[in-house]
């Protein structure tokens, strides 16, 4: 396996986070999407039951591509899990409470018949759905900004910034955009699969979100090219080196984040796949195609990660504080024996995982009904 | 078999976590005998008052007859040596971080590094373990051995637990198999009783596990200290205020739900409900899951 050094590993490893990302993104993403809809396409009680079925039975498998993102992090890049994990704490304590409400709010919500107890769980559902799609931009936000951290001399990572020093502008605009965009992949997912009102106001909502995801996404783009300070590494670049973080040198640099676009211009085809995903979703929602909408929001959300990925390539989480101490692809990573069993292992169950999702979803291929739902109203989520 | 298999690693790679466990300050002839019960005395390193059984140590730490059990003295007086490598190999890290091309330091660093974690520990005490005083590597010795009494007593809770778990099994075996066990009221009690009973044994069994390892977080590799994050007292203690109020209140409505439904009873519809069918029921059968066509989808 003379191909596979350490730089290259690096490299895979550093795509395979992407993939999990975008996996969560467009699984989990329409599942947060729906939740956080569900007081604006669904009125009545029988209504919000068919928006919750749409979602109950696969909700689960999707939020396992979170922990599968979480446990690469863990495992191959132990430097950011370590910073951002308890750097970004209370945080990360806000976005777990709020996940932590989601099963339970599926489960009980329907086993009994009071209005307010229904009504408690669906407000936990809405809290579920729309805190972590928030958090979640708010953090990649941050993550292009650079937060303030340092390592002492025995490479201890410390942490200097607060809650608040993460809900800055920028990152409270990224962390709309990834609310609108995981509420019109809930929208698109609720006219392909819900029927009746919430599948009438689905499209509304969806023909209304499209556009203002797109421009939203074209502003920050344009900001985070030509205006925010980004981090460029100006000493020589050593990608198969051991993980120390203080071997290099960094500069910030106006638009540095638009930088890798000079040097590798076929990264634009992840912010015009991006855009185009959009496009084609709103054109396919005028003619009701109502399949390739979806596909065109996956498409979308795939490209619009994709493009922050690549804009930071080889940067990883930047520190504001002390820009020499960031964390890249080439110096954050475990060890090379690491990244290969992990990688051999990845190639075993991924696979897997995909084909045995992509079974459920064929098993649950559909409708639902209101008339489904009033039929099995004691086994129906 | 995972109990013993768990014994016996420990006696090898975490020997003063055995030690401490079973308060074995002096090391024992082979095969060392296990102490029943007994009072820790750290002022004199020894256990009072306490009942022996011979062989039985030395037979599940070591599978052997002839090999002897450290105890807590002579780790400490071992810790002491590789407490001094450790400066050595603490010594030769520094150097390569200044030079990373020393390869005399390198070598030396190699030769050394196994105790690099022992050094390390002097860093509670000094900022430089280089500069540690004799007194200063005494306390660091002893810092090694984690408080004895605690993880005396819990292990042998969750011992005493875990064999009253097989005399019930065994007693509860006895009644079934006379068709005799719903006869002996207490005991179905005592049965139902015990439900935290098996929990409590798993959390002390965690106990001895973490706590027994201290100060290391990986054992004479990286101390807990030097291994935690930045983060603050405050910070930790409000997030985990906040886990355990968020926990308290979903146990609460979970077991309020699991008492509503259970007071319903087993029946789909209770008799006499609105959805029509009166009088005896019939246990509602299961809808099938993917019973219906292509046009619905079932609920798992």
């Amino acid at each position: 396996m003379e191909f596979l050094d350490y730089t290259v590993l690096r490299v895979i490893w550093w795509a395979l986070l992407g993939v999990l990302l975008i996996g969560f993104a467009v699984t989990d993403g329409f599942d947060m999407g729906v939740a956080a809809l569900l007081p604006f396409v669904a009125k009545t009680d029988v209504e919000k039951r068919v928006a919750i079925n749409t979602i109950g039975p696969v909700w689960e498998g999707n939020q396992v591509w979170l922990i599968l993102g979480g446990g690469a992090i863990f495992a191959a890049w132990p430097a950011l899990y370590a910073v951002s994990f308890s750097g970004f704490y209370f945080a990360m304590f806000i976005a777990l409470f709020a996940l932590i409400l989601r099963p339970v709010a599926f489960k009980f919500r329907s086993k009994r018949d009071c209005a307010k107890w229904r009504s408690m769980w669906d407000a936990a559902l809405f809290i579920g759905g729309l805190v972590p799609a928030l958090i979640f931009g708010v953090a990649v936000g941050n993550v292009l900004l650079g937060v303030p951290f340092y390592f002492d001399d025995t490479l201890r990572p410390f942490y200097e910034g607060n809650l608040f020093g993460l809900l800055n502008p920028f990152a409270l605009a990224t962390g709309v955009l990834s609310v609108l965009m995981l509420s019109t992949h809930g929208a698109l997912w609720l006219s392909l699969k819900a029927s009746g009102q919430v599948r009438i106001r689905a499209n509304t909502i969806a023909m209304w979100t499209i556009p203002l995801v797109g421009v939203l996404f074209l502003v920050l783009g344009v900001v985070v090219h030509l205006w925010l300070p980004g981090f460029v590494i100006t000493s020589e670049v050593v990608t198969d080196g051991p993980s120390n973080p203080l071997l290099k040198e960094v500069a910030l640099v106006a638009g540095g984040w638009g930088s890798n676009f000079d040097t590798y211009p076929w990264f634009w085809t992840a912010p015009v796949v991006g855009v185009l995903g959009l496009v084609v979703a709103w054109f396919a929602m005028l003619f009701r195609v109502e399949w390739i909408a979806f596909v065109g929001s996956k498409l979308s959300i795939a490209g619009i990660i994709t493009t922050v990925g690549v804009s930071m390539f080889p940067f990883i989480l930047p520190s504001s504080q002390d820009p020499g101490a960031s964390l890249t692809v080439w110096d954050s990573s475990s060890s090379e024996l690491t990244l290969f069993i992990m990688l051999i292992a990845t190639l075993i169950f991924m696979p897997l995982i995909l084909a045995y999702t992509a079974w459920v979803f064929k098993i649950l291929f559909g409708r639902v009904t209101e008339a489904y739902v009033e039929d099995n109203q004691h086994t129906v989520y | 078999m995972l109990g013993d298999e768990s014994g016996y690693s420990v006696g090898e790679n975490q020997k003063m976590k055995l030690a401490a466990m079973e308060g074995m300050y002096e090391t024992q002839e082979a095969p060392a005998s296990f102490t029943v019960v007994g009072v820790p005395n750290p002022e004199t390193n020894r256990v009072d008052y306490a009942i022996h059984i011979p062989y039985v140590l030395g037979l599940i730490a070591t599978r052997s007859v002839s090999e002897e059990v450290p105890g807590i003295l002579e780790l400490v007086e071992h810790a002491k040596a590789r407490i001094k490598t450790g400066i050595a190999a603490y010594d030769a890290l520094q150097t390569i971080k200044k030079d990373p091309s020393n390869s005399e330091a390198t070598l030396r660093f190699d030769a050394f590094k196994e105790d690099l974690g022992f050094g390390l520990l002097l860093k509670q005490f000094v900022e430089d373990p280089r500069d540690a005083t004799e007194e200063q590597i005494h306390q660091a010795a002893w810092s090694t051995v984690p408080p004895v009494a605690p993880l005396f007593w819990s292990f042998r809770f969750m011992v005493a637990l875990g064999f009253l778990f097989i005399a019930m099994f065994a007693y509860a075996f006895w009644l079934t198999a006379r068709r005799e066990h719903t006869k002996n009221r207490l005991f179905l009690k005592a049965c139902l009783f015990a439900i935290p009973l098996p929990w409590i044994a798993a959390e002390l069994g965690w106990f001895v596990a973490e706590f027994g390892r201290q100060p290391w977080v990986i054992d004479s590799v990286l101390p807990t200290f030097l291994a935690v994050s930045s983060l603050d007292y405050a910070e930790v203690l409000t997030t985990l205020i906040g886990f355990v109020f968020i926990y308290s209140t979903l146990a609460v409505i979970e077991v309020g739900l699991l008492r509503k439904t259970v007071l319903e009873g087993p029946y789909a519809h209770p008799p006499g409900s609105s959805d029509g069918a009166s009088g005896i029921q019939q246990p509602e059968l299961v809808k099938p899951v993917f019973g219906q066509s292509g046009a619905t989808h079932g609920i798992s």
